[in-house]
């Protein structure tokens, strides 16, 4: 008798368990920084930085958005393709939702200037206040992508020149990374899919 | 009974080991080539992404035929794009046949097959400059 019950007990906690799992919040992505006693969460640094109609885009831009982040460049001709094949899966789903918006950010800002990312964009036929690409100073650039959690560094040997991360990563309205993605695998962006809808219901509530 | 049984399953497994074999591309070697050659801008299923990376669908291939070893071999190379196509030059006419013969009758149905040397004399009348 006590044996069914416990196998009762254990089998309702494993549900609950699962619901409850479900119900969690995204988690804030990140080492958080102890300013005295205070623990602050892991954000992206202040950047400024240019889009493909050469406006100024900063952290401020986004203040109202949660973004996806990607970092890629125009003559990359290995990963960025399936990246961007992807991005346009996610971007297909929530056009028509104003509270997210796609940011792609170039690593290579000598070639891929303002001009020609516009070009790109067109030839993606988006909507571009949906999705932007950014460019900027190259040192800015690396520098702001550390943030992100993405590695890049230029390497000759690399096809097109620059080794880079093909991640896709979930920033909310606070700058905070929830959520991440290997770009070329259709089912981790389903699952990164999954988290968008989340952080939506957070911020619905 | 039990040899009738082994017989059941022993029928069932061939059944099932037929039916894979028969959705196996016909050019198999050319899928290859192709999803590590081509596949990461046109995407392993041809369906490219909008217009930065043209999509290959059977009606492009069917009009694009005798320009294909061309433009395998030697890239696109058009000033005005953006992203040009790069030149394989890796790609031996072999590779370049199975390739052709892969999108002709696996990813399309054009019922289209050619061989190493209709494929060698298409790559000796290529445009000197490239450009396409």
């Amino acid at each position: 008798m006590i044996r069914y019950l416990i196998c009762a007990i254990s089998l309702i906690c494993c549900i609950s368990g699962c619901y409850t799992s479900d119900n969690t919040p995204l988690p804030v992505l990140g080492n958080p920084e102890i300013v005295g006693g205070d623990t602050i969460p892991h954000t992206i640094g202040p950047f400024s930085l240019l889009n493909q109609d050469s406006i100024l885009i900063t952290n401020a831009s986004f203040s109202d958005h949660i973004y996806l982040s990607d970092f890629f460049f125009m003559h990359c001709p290995t990963i960025c393709p399936k990246v961007k094949k992807q991005m346009l899966r996610v971007y297909d789903r929530y056009k028509d939702n104003p509270e997210i918006i796609l940011v792609s950010h170039t690593l290579d800002p000598k070639r891929d200037t303002p001009d020609n990312l516009k070009t790109y964009a067109e030839n993606l036929e988006i909507n571009q206040d949906k999705w932007i690409f950014l460019t900027g100073k190259k040192e800015h650039i690396y520098d702001i992508k550390n943030d992100y959690f993405i590695a890049a560094t230029e390497d000759p040997d690399a096809p097109g020149g620059i080794a880079h991360s093909g991640k896709i990563i979930l920033v909310d309205k606070k700058g905070q990374v929830r959520s991440f993605a290997e770009g070329t695998d259709p089912k981790e962006v389903n699952q990164m899919m999954e988290d968008i809808d989340k952080l939506l219901k957070e911020y619905a509530q | 009974m039990h040899n009738k049984r082994i017989l059941k399953y022993s029928f069932l497994f061939t059944v099932i080991l037929f039916t894979y074999a028969c959705n196996e591309a016909k050019f198999m070697q050319g899928k290859r080539t192709y999803d590590v050659m081509c596949g990461d801008c046109h995407m392993e299923d041809g369906s490219g992404v909008a217009k930065v990376y043209p999509e290959l669908n059977a009606e492009k291939i069917a009009t694009l035929i005798d320009d294909l070893p061309c433009i395998i071999r030697y890239g696109v190379n058009k000033p005005a794009s953006l992203i040009k196509m790069p030149p394989n030059p890796s790609l031996l006419p072999v590779d370049i046949t199975n390739i052709i013969n892969y999108l002709c009758n696996d990813m399309h149905d054009l019922d289209r097959e050619f061989t190493m040397v209709d494929i060698i004399s298409s790559l000796n009348d290529c445009p000197k400059d490239s450009i396409r």
